[in-house]
């Protein structure tokens, strides 16, 4: 389900934030700059990126992602054709561009996602960028939640169906009669879970210890100073 | 103006949860397919429900900061279920950001129809704009067309995220789940008074 | 310095009256106080208070003099006090925020700003206390429950608190982690520790207890042991508020019980076997329910038994096996579902609504159903819960009302998956009695659950689950026989019954004659 997987590529290595500046800086360059020059370029370095990574694709994430690509390409071209009437062969051309888009923004996507655990990224945020830790520390509570959440979801739709209930009223009774258990639970747990974390000094200050904190290494700054060198070789190719 | 509790906050990473799961539908199976068959003009008529990791926890709890997290948590969330687009964070943190602007501008008092309306439409800010500067979404599509196109961000914003969950919360709010939070205290309010 | 000294303290949450009024309360290093009572009674509100959750926390209001690890917790706030004191909850999922175990025990220490080098070694001595040492770099989610629970315990010992408040940590695990979290609690008495603890399970706790007090219309009464405690309330005043009074101070009562016929069988599984991504859940489970006969299946966490009960309600498919219930293979409408949780299965907003939700389903217009609704509201005498919000009702109330709303589906099987779950003893006794009735009634029931009291109070058959098999299938009273099975399916019986089985028929006198 998730993309992350706990390995030592060279990417898994590097610190989580510069690994998202850098992929988001060349996200923005290829999208922003989107000359055909440009887009080759990054689809080059982010296919590298993903070889780097190796990560272990199931055969629903590259089915989804396969078809983001293709219905980028195939809707943009229809509509070149028959909305601003451009003759087929530069309706392709034009929609497959846009394609190469999405494409750059999976491949880059894929290459951080698989390389970068969201508990790492959490804790980079609080003990690098200064943001709050009772802020970014959230995360691993949404993280842990997801799991428990689907199991009372299907709790949920499992005594609705043996029930036989379909539900009545409009559509704002409908959906709030579903909801209402998954927010029963949602709020208790909630509670409890709020407790206990400031029962072990969650907010008793503004900062914390780490004891084992994020570091920037030599490393990250080749892997940063690779990135800007191709985001420099886009605005060339761009302005060429 | 009273900050969020720890208790307020978990709530919203719970919320973020749930809601990182319906964007993740939303995103991989919804948009990338439903584009296949309705025409691109009218897509953004969903969009609205990218949304509601901002509006849903800062309609329950009322206070500042909850639509920023909220929507940042659940981008994070929907990363987390395997979604795959990078850039579902900085959409989240940024659009969080276009709610949080509209409660601050009421100073967190005012939760009526208009107010979770315009929140509800304010994150179209950044998403019709990235959208169209990095996918490049309206080029296929000639002007009067992209002003319907970017005008459905808006409207199904207001209408989804703003209006729909409104409604949505406020019965909700009336069994007495949400009781313990500040629209729990509104619907005691309206209750002991009807 | 006593470790916590509160005098006319009165307390409650925002818009209410007083949960807590005019407690005075005293405790000394080193002691421990056992906390009984009715389920919303205040004692999680006196727990919370002391620790600094309410007001700031929980909104609400404390008054009266209040002086908790030598501080105001309403001054000092619960995030403050952490590092005094320690508050283990019920449910280990909902007090697990990390997700390796090193890193839980690390979760407190480091909130507390410890300086990072000596924060291993805390963690180290934290959970070598609770028996985790080797689980070190374990994922958490990899734990049992009682082992979540057991390292919840470690984080919360981490700072080395002096006084431990602890809301009834037993509820959700197994019976052995539940002698353990006690065991380290008692030891750490001699340690100066003082701990406050609020238990249905009185026998777990009963040894390391030095005082017992009673919460009820927000005032406090202390003695000695229970037993004091009994003699001076009356065992009936403490039963009927809901106390699981040890069994030894119970009368027996020789009440008239329904006479269970069991006929044909309604439920007949072969040989059911199934595998999810690669795990095998059950192996080859065989199981028979017939009409008007009561079953349970007991055996730890993910043993399979909740999989089971969704295979026969028909929402599980993929596994192999013959399976019949009435006479056909599962499907959603045969048999009658209850979760484990009330509020995963509520659709309405009020309890007449839900209860009409069930005729509803059946074609009955709105008008009709919420007639007949009332009907069996009525029948049940609780007509004046009809048009109150289903969430607003206690634990005991949603569980009742979760039973009662099924019944118009008019069934033959029963599917419950704990229904006695987290319900005092009050409840607990007529949520049995109501089982019962069913299968007087007819019905074939299936029950899972894991308190060792309900398959005795019911004498039933018994199937013991372990690892996805059926180890154990017989009587209760040749599971009391059966000691080799015990350990093999998390059992443990009441303690009564553990030191002579023979007291089985004396057992069920005495809690069935609580129940009237």
């Amino acid at each position: 389900m998730t993309l992350y997987y706990e390995g030592d590529t060279w990417l898994h290595g590097l610190n989580p934030l510069v690994k998202l500046f850098s992929a988001t800086a060349a996200v923005f360059t290829a999208g922003i700059l989107a000359s055909p020059g440009v887009l080759a370029l990054h689809l080059a370095f982010s296919l590298l990126l993903v070889l780097v990574a190796k990560p272990r694709l199931s055969r629903l994430i590259v089915a989804g992602a396969l078809a983001a690509v293709a219905g980028q390409w195939w809707v943009n071209a229809a509509l070149f054709h028959y909305n601003m009437g451009l003759p087929w062969a530069e309706a392709s051309w034009r929609g497959g561009l846009l394609a190469a888009r999405v494409a750059v923004v999976i491949l880059y996507s894929v290459a951080f996602i698989s390389t970068t655990s969201p508990r790492s990224l959490a804790v980079a945020l609080s003990a690098q960028l200064r943001v709050p830790y009772v802020y970014s520390y959230m995360s691993f509570v949404t993280l842990r939640m997801l799991p428990l959440m689907a199991r009372d979801l299907e709790n949920i739709r499992a005594a609705r169906r043996v029930r036989g209930y379909r539900g009545q009223g409009g559509p704002v009774s409908r959906l709030a009669g579903l909801l209402a258990p998954l927010l029963s639970v949602a709020v208790q747990r909630s509670v409890e879970m709020g407790i206990a974390m400031e029962a072990r000094g969650f907010g008793a200050y503004p900062d914390r210890s780490y004891v084992d904190p994020p570091r920037v290494t030599g490393g990250d700054m080749v892997f940063a100073g690779l990135v800007a060198s191709v985001i420099l070789i886009s605005i060339i190719l761009y302005f060429f | 103006m009273e900050r969020p509790t720890t208790v307020e906050l978990v709530l919203t990473a719970v919320l973020s949860a749930i809601n990182g799961a319906i964007f993740m539908v939303w995103s991989n199976f919804v948009w990338d397919y439903l584009k296949l068959f309705t025409g691109l003009l009218f897509l953004p008529i969903v969009y609205g429900v990218w949304y509601i990791g901002a509006t849903v926890p800062a309609y329950i709890v009322r206070k500042p900061g909850i639509a920023l997290l909220g929507e940042f948590l659940a981008a994070v969330a929907e990363l987390a279920y395997g979604s795959h687009y990078l850039t579902a964070p900085l959409y989240g943190f940024m659009q969080g950001l276009m709610s949080e602007i509209v409660f601050a501008a009421t100073r967190y008092k005012r939760w009526d129809w208009a107010t979770m309306a315009a929140a509800g439409a304010a994150p179209s800010v950044w998403a019709a704009a990235a959208d169209t500067i990095l996918y490049g979404i309206v080029e296929p599509l000639t002007p009067p067309q992209r002003i319907v196109f970017w005008s459905l961000y808006f409207v199904s914003g207001a209408l989804i995220a703003g209006v729909l969950v409104k409604a949505v919360i406020d019965w909700v709010a009336s069994t007495g789940i949400l009781d313990s939070f500040a629209v729990g205290r509104e619907a005691r309010l309206a209750h002991s008074r009807g | 310095m006593p470790t916590v000294e509160a005098r006319g303290l009165t307390a409650g949450y925002l818009g209410e009256p007083p949960v807590l009024r005019d407690i005075t309360l005293e405790l000394g290093e080193g002691e421990l106080l056992l906390l009984l009572g009715p389920t919303g009674s205040g004692k999680s509100t006196l727990l919370l208070s002391l620790a600094g959750a309410v007001p700031r926390l929980i909104p609400g209001y404390v008054e009266g003099f209040l002086r908790v690890a030598g501080s105001d917790p309403r001054v000092e706030g619960l995030a403050r006090m952490a590092r005094r004191l320690g508050l283990l909850l019920q449910d280990p999922e909902a007090q697990t925020v990390m997700f390796k175990v090193y890193e839980e025990v690390y979760f407190p220490l480091e909130n507390l700003k410890y300086p990072p080098g000596e924060i291993p070694l805390r963690a180290r001595a934290a959970l070598r206390l609770v028996g985790l040492e080797d689980a070190w770099q374990r994922e958490v989610d990899s734990l049992s429950t009682g082992q979540k629970q057991r390292l919840a315990l470690a984080s919360t010992l981490a700072p080395g608190p002096g006084l431990l408040l602890l809301d009834e940590p037993t509820a959700h695990i197994d019976p052995a982690s539940s002698e353990e979290v006690y065991r380290v609690v008692g030891s750490l008495k001699k340690s100066g520790v003082s701990a406050i603890v609020v238990e249905h399970r009185v026998e777990y706790v009963e040894e390391w207890a030095d005082r017992v007090a009673f919460l009820a219309d927000g005032r406090l009464e202390a003695a000695g042991s229970i037993d004091e405690l009994a003699g001076r309330l009356g065992v009936g005043r403490l039963a009927s508020a809901g106390v699981w009074v040890p069994p030894r101070l119970l009368k027996p009562a020789s009440v008239e019980r329904p006479r269970l016929r069991p006929r044909d069988p309604l439920v007949v599984a072969e040989g059911v076997s199934l595998e999810i991504e690669g795990r095998r859940i059950l192996r080859g489970v065989d199981i028979t329910a017939r009409r008007g006969e009561v079953v349970a299946v007991i055996g730890p966490n993910g043993a399979g038994k909740t999989t089971l009960l969704r295979i026969l309600a028909g929402v599980l498919g993929g596994w192999e096996g013959r399976v019949e219930v009435s006479g056909a293979p599962p499907e959603p409408g045969r048999a009658v579902y209850v979760t484990q949780v009330p509020d995963h299965q509520f659709v309405s907003r009020t309890v007449l609504g839900e209860v009409a939700a069930s005729y509803i389903v059946q074609g009955y217009t709105r008008r009709r159903a919420e007639e007949e609704a009332m009907r069996v509201l009525e029948e049940r005498g609780l007509a004046g819960l009809a048009r109150r919000s289903l969430y607003r009702l206690s634990q005991g109330q949603k569980r009742l009302v979760s039973l009662i709303a099924m019944e118009p589906l008019d069934r033959p099987v029963y599917l419950l998956d704990e229904p006695t779950f987290g319900l005092d003893m009050r409840y607990s006794l007529l949520v049995a009695r109501e089982v019962e009735g069913l299968a007087a009634r007819g019905k074939a029931v299936i029950l899972v659950t894991h308190d060792s009291w309900l398959p005795a109070l019911l004498d039933c058959r018994v199937y013991g689950i372990s690892e996805g098999r059926v180890v154990f299938e017989g009587g209760y009273r040749e599971l009391l026989e059966d000691k080799d099975s015990w350990k093999r399916i998390g059992f443990k019986p009441p303690r009564m019954l553990e030191e002579d089985p023979g007291m089985l028929e004396e057992y069920r006198a005495r809690l069935w004659g609580a129940a009237r």
